[in-house]
């Protein structure tokens, strides 16, 4: 038996999956999110959806959470403390003169301040010591130092320290020591160390990521301990797994000691998810839609694996870790569209889940892409079937100063607004895809989030692409996605040697390293076969960016030839920037994967209700591919059954999301009780 | 060149006149998405392939998308000055072309490097790709971006006396022709540098980064058609006219003044003050450098190409404050009254080398000019970008070339308050500071210090960002270029602060000898030298009287502020 509870925490709802694996069933709850009580919001959906008897049964509660995210958006983390090399101590705030922040890059900003650092300079302290790149020793750590250093953290409250050394990468007996020197001293708190979070190269970018490990700590530990307890009240007795932002998830325990990791995981577990379906599919080449309330996320899948990276920004600080690479931007159902500089524009700003899009009734006043969307008659019936009723003339009404100042009619704003959020999204799946050298023209759109399903017409029109996923409960598909992880724990180190054999053997006795690191690492031993992978970062002799290259490993050995993996290496590039070069090849890091394996649920398990049926409902709607209104099938999700058949104009609606089918499409239900639509670009 | 050469865009100057626009403003915006997300896509390609630091890391380079009467439709949110007349250099190689006969073909690759086409210095290498559809070239890619070594007498020079000093000029040649590389002049190229793998290795990463944005340029077009994407394109740009000249509406009418003061001319120190004057009229904006001195006899002198550049991107100021993109259109309102043969007007074969430099300088004069109209719209002023270059043989006798840009504390600004951390001024705004971990990886030398100075920010109500000190070491014998350009007047300060200390970049040998230099090319490093350069201090805004104690506690508590110099400028602070 392994049935399985997934809660996905989003912005506006907290979803929540659950799966039966004695029935196959699938039960799904929605509840408001809480910013200010996470943990109690997910314990009230787990409350309300499942009988304490059931919630007994899961063997595991899978989660994904923005709660350190949140903490470091609002600032509400730790005080920190920070060793440093002597010298070094205000690299946080160098911060290599950028005009970067939270919005982004600002180019032209002549007034741009850079925000404060996490960690104020008195807390921010240079120790005696000094390793060079070979990792040599040039100055012996200073003892005394450290012990004022925690001397002064006491005296100030420091909750959390990270310390960081130059080139600690090369050596980290310094940040060992220092951790010690620090215990000894009588600090108790946790302590982050460089070495261990990120294992790279880059001072300002290492410094930045284990500082932000050392500020979330608190926050990101105090809710997961919160959530378990509270869990075990409502009876959830099973393993508690939490999604890194590499997908794939890790024990409660080891996130409270590795919070980093889960930071970017928000928009991760449906990517996962949709990597599982395109595998059930046969889809080879992918790419998903995830629309929210406020947010897009698209993300590449090839043979249902992420691409993932490993290195980006958060709230505009670097952080030095792998994750997914999901693309996001700021359009979703909630999104506020206005003019600027006489064209019209959506987002980023979002009218969230209060007051919401005027057609919610709920005191909005600014248009929004729902608005538009109910405008033209996408959502079919003014009562949603989570029972809302549409303010329909409201919505339509708050389009008409865009109308009048544009000077077209209010139909020809709707359309806009959703042509213009269908555009940002299209440009956001295409540098998803075409900047790894993939082609979405040659793959499938998997659409999902509350409003993903409504938008993949206009997307796979807007991309030329034929194939149209739309997967059961797409609604709540993120929390589906928990349910499909395994168990991931990575670690890497730079080494920078060249790919011949004797780099190999020095990526060998690294690789044994970090697999004997990994395994200290797992407090939590979860059943289940552990499945050893390696990975490098390669590049050609000269360049500094590399790109990430799985290589075969066979009992802790590297198998195959240095020329074999450089061919490999060669042939990925010119996929990904078009031409390669002829000279050698430097690995740059080393990383190692450590994959347990979960049993799955068995299958999505799908059964359409017993007794409903498709009643030949039409409703009137918008059609962007005549330019008119026309006749739209009205179907309820529950009435289609494996292998039923039907074309658009249709719209399909379901308790957590609408899908909207334009003229041309052809929709079959597959097995897992997934929409697959071909499309007229096929 | 006399009067309007910033207005280059005379197509359509002043609103599109004739036929209505053939698109509707929904298309229109997603077309300027469209562009905008492939001038990412060709930054991205050129980040991730570069073979030089000073591309990759730093991000030393910009490009752009050129419609076919060269305007600038879209730019890469990089390094603002160098694609603000990159099409002028687009233009000129172009009509070569044409007046030769044999005109562009596809699949032509070319380079430029000439600093009057340019508009800088020959390290500063431009590739253009043409964008074609059905046999007729319907938009441009471009990316400039600078290269460590282009065969001058050093990788970096401050004392040439004319251009041909300065490295190998491509006066706008092909290649590439048709798709096939032009062997002999790939050999002339990768002879005509001290490092020809890094040199052919960013030349193949530029020209790559350029197919693969124009491959999406192409796409789009494809999509729309080329009709409804030019006259998109129009309505993008009259957009971005219409929003300059909003802005510009704000300020106050009238000739207002700045500054612009150099202190070297290459050869010695020597003050060259010049006038210049912004003047706000009804038809737009009026750039005034006619004061600008004659030409310098070393290399502080600059091509007008480079200073259309300057102004675009100083007036681009005005109108985004965010991470908007730039296009031809804003530059419509801007005028410039120059002095043909001046120092920021140069001509072949006056030397240029530093020719960035009088463009910061000059950016911070139209600042202060545009602060005294407007107080809340500008800053203090920046510190200019100082510029190390090193190299040497390393232990397996390869040559090796690194630099190091990098920049003092940042200035007070009156709507928000004290400087923050360090920051790029505008011009080169997108460049990224140097990773020192990447720095000491790649080159013999080891950082000692990187830590912020006490007492070097200029106080004020506001106070200015602190200077920092950084200690470099040469552990092998090495030769070292400097550009020092506020080593003896720090950047102004505002409304009756004070300024911070000057830039000052001091070399100890190991002999014991301590020598400061402004400017020096090629000096020799033995083993074991020091570079300590002593980053200028942030500029204030506001009179010291008016900070609060508080303020002032917290800079002493942060180690910004000794507390003989708090009790010295803020005697207020210690009263009662």
């Amino acid at each position: 038996m392994s049935s399985r509870i997934g809660v996905d925490v989003g912005g506006t709802f907290t979803d929540l999956i659950f799966f039966d694996e004695k029935s196959g069933r699938v039960t799904v709850g929605k509840g408001p999110s809480d910013p200010t009580a996470v943990d109690a919001a997910v314990r009230g959906v787990v409350s309300s959806t499942l009988a304490p008897e059931r919630a007994a049964e899961a063997r595991y509660f899978l989660h994904g959470t923005t709660v350190g995210l949140n903490a470091l958006l609002e600032r509400r983390g730790a005080k920190v403390g920070v060793l440093t090399t002597e010298g070094f101590r205000d690299i946080l705030e160098q911060a290599r003169e950028e005009r970067l922040d939270e919005r982004g890059p600002r180019v032209w900003d002549h007034l741009f301040r850079t925000p404060p650092p996490l960690v104020d300079r008195p807390l921010r302290v240079g120790i005696p010591e000094r390793v060079l790149p070979d990792g040599s020793v040039e100055k012996e750590l200073d003892a005394d130092a450290v012990r004022a250093a925690a001397a002064a953290f006491a005296a100030a409250g420091v909750e959390c320290v990270a310390i960081v050394f130059i080139n600690s990468h090369a050596a980290a007996d310094h940040e060992l020591a220092a951790e010690r020197i620090l215990r000894e001293a009588g600090f108790d708190g946790p302590v982050s160390l460089s070495h261990q979070i990120t294992g790279q190269y880059r001072e300002y970018e290492r410094t930045s990521t284990t500082v932000i490990d050392a500020y979330v700590r608190p926050a990101v530990s105090g809710y997961l301990e919160r959530l378990e307890s509270g869990l075990k009240e409502e009876s959830v007795d099973g393993e508690c797994l939490i999604t890194t932002s590499a997908g794939g998830c890790i024990a409660f325990s080891e996130a409270r000691s590795r919070p980093f990791e889960t930071v970017m995981s928000g928009p991760v577990a449906g990517a996962v998810g949709s990597g599982v379906l395109c595998r059930e599919l046969g889809l080879p080449l992918a790419v998903t839609a995830d629309v929210g309330g406020t947010s897009f996320d698209t993300c590449l899948l090839v043979d249902g694996r992420a691409t993932l990276k490993y290195e980006g920004e958060v709230v505009g600080m670097p952080l030095q870790t792998p994750w997914v690479d999901v693309r996001s931007v700021g359009a979703g159902g909630g999104s506020i569209a206005y003019i600027e500089n006489g064209l019209l524009a959506v987002g980023p700003r979002s009218a969230g889940a209060v007051p919401g899009p005027v057609a919610y009734g709920r005191g909005g006043t600014e248009p929004t892409v729902t608005d538009a969307a109910v405008t033209l008659g996408m959502l079919a019936r003014p009562t949603l079937a989570s029972g809302l009723e549409l303010d329909v003339e409201g919505a339509r009404h708050s389009l008409e100063p865009l109308s009048r100042e544009l000077g077209i009619d209010v139909d020809q704003v709707a359309v806009g607004i959703l042509r213009i959020a269908g555009a940002s999204m299209a440009g956001a799946i295409r540098a998803v895809s075409i900047e790894v050298g993939e082609d979405p023209r040659d793959g499938a759109l998997i659409a999902y989030g509350g409003a993903g399903p409504l938008f993949s017409s206009l997307l796979a029109r807007e991309l030329q692409i034929g194939t149209v996923v739309v997967p059961n409960h797409a609604g709540n598909f993120s929390a589906w996605g928990l349910l499909e992880q395994d168990m991931v724990r990575s670690a890497a180190l730079t080494i920078v040697e060249p790919l011949d054999r004797g780099g190999l053997a020095q990526a060998e006795s690294t690789l044994a390293g970090l697999f004997a690191q990994l395994d200290e690492r797992a407090a939590t031993k979860v059943e289940g076969e552990v499945v050893k992978e390696a990975e490098f970062d390669l590049r050609f002799i000269g360049q500094e960016y590399s790109l990430a290259l799985g290589v075969e490993l066979e009992d802790g050995r590297l198998t195959e030839a240095p020329a074999a993996i450089a061919e490999r290496f060669g042939a990925a590039y010119e996929r990904n920037y078009g031409h390669r070069f002829d000279v050698g090849v430097t690995i740059v890091s080393v990383r190692a994967v450590e994959r347990t394996l979960l049993p799955r649920p068995s299958s999505q398990g799908f059964e359409a209700e017993a007794g409903a049926a498709r009643s030949g409902e039409k409703a009137r709607a918008y059609s962007f591919v005549t330019e008119d209104w026309l006749d739209f099938e009205v179907i309820d999700r529950e009435a289609l059954r494996p292998g039923e058949e039907f074309q658009g104009p249709a719209i399909v609606l379901e308790p957590t999301t609408t899908s909207y089918f334009d003229v041309g499409e052809r929709g079959v239900v597959h097995a897992t009780g997934a929409l697959v639509v071909t499309t007229p670009s096929a | 060149m006399s009067t309007d050469t910033l207005n280059t865009d005379t197509a359509t100057a002043g609103g599109a006149a004739g036929a209505g626009p053939k698109v509707d403003p929904v298309t229109a915006s997603i077309i300027r998405h469209g562009l905008d997300a492939a001038a990412d896509q060709m930054l991205v390609t050129l980040k991730r392939t570069a073979f030089s630091p000073i591309i990759y890391e730093v991000m030393d380079g910009a490009g752009a998308f050129y419609d076919r009467q060269f305007r600038m439709i879209s730019q890469m949110t990089a390094l603002p000055m160098f694609t603000g007349s990159l099409g002028l250099a687009v233009e000129s190689v172009v009509k070569h072309y044409e007046a030769t006969g044999e005109g562009i073909q596809e699949g032509d690759v070319l380079v430029v490097n000439d600093p009057f086409v340019t508009g800088t210095h020959q390290w500063d290498v431009a590739v253009i790709v043409p964008g074609f559809l059905d046999g007729e070239i319907v938009a441009y890619a471009a990316i400039k971006a600078h290269h460590l070594d282009v065969a001058a007498l050093a990788p970096f020079v401050t004392q040439s006396t004319d251009v041909f000093q300065e490295g190998i000029i491509w006066p706008g040649v092909k290649l590439w022709r048709a798709g096939r590389r032009d062997d002999d002049l790939y050999r002339l190229f990768t002879r005509n540098t001290r490092l020809p793998d890094s040199a052919a290795g960013d030349m193949n990463a530029q020209a790559g980064a350029c197919h693969t944005g124009m491959r999406a340029v192409l796409e789009l077009i494809g999509r729309y058609g080329l009709e409804q994407f030019e006259a998109a394109v129009e309505v993008i740009l009259d957009a971005g006219e219409a929003t300059m000249r909003e802005k510009l509406a704000e300020f106050p009418q009238g000739r207002f003044t700045g500054t612009v003061v150099h202190e070297h001319n290459g050869f010695e120190e020597v003050m060259i003050p010049y006038e210049v004057a912004v003047e706000f009229v009804d038809d737009g904006i009026v750039i005034d450098l006619t004061d600008a001195p004659d030409p310098q006899p070393g290399p502080v002198n600059a091509p007008v190409i480079g200073v259309i550049s300057a102004i675009r991107c100083a007036m681009m100021a005005l109108a985004i404050q965010d991470g908007g993109r730039a296009n031809e259109g804003y530059f419509r309102p801007l005028q410039l009254r120059s002095r043909e043969g001046s120092m920021i007007d140069a001509k072949s074969p006056a030397p240029v080398a530093l020719a960035s430099y009088p463009l910061y300088i000059l950016i911070e004069g139209l600042n202060e000019a545009i602060a005294s109209a407007m107080p809340d719209r500008r800053p203090a002023g920046y510190d200019m970008v100082v510029t190390l270059f090193m190299w040497g043989q390393d232990e397996n006798d390869q040559v090796w070339i690194d630099s190091v840009n990098i920049t003092g504390g940042a200035p007070a600004a009156a709507p928000y308050g004290d400087g923050g951390g360090p920051l790029m001024p505008i011009a080169c705004s997108g460049v990224r500071g140097v990773s020192w971990e990447v720095f000491e990886a790649k080159t013999p030398m080891t950082i000692e210090s990187t830590e912020y100075a006490i007492d070097s920010h200029g106080v004020g109500k506001h106070r200015g960002g602190p200077g920092w000190t950084v200690m470099l070491r040469a552990d092998r014998e090495m030769e070292l270029t400097i550009v020092n350009e506020r080593s003896q007047v720090p950047p102004f300060a505002l409304a009756g602060a004070e300024k911070g200390r000057r830039n000052e970049v001091l070399v100890h040998r190991p002999d014991g000898s301590v020598e400061e230099y402004a400017k020096v090319t090629g000096t020799k490093l033995p083993a074991g030298s020091r570079i300590e350069m002593k980053l200028s201090g942030g500029a204030g805004v506001g009179p010291a009287a008016e900070r609060t104690p508080e303020q002032v506690r917290a800079d002493l508590a942060a180690g910004y502020l000794s507390e003989e110099r708090a009790r010295e400028k803020y005697p207020h602070a210690f009263e009662g």
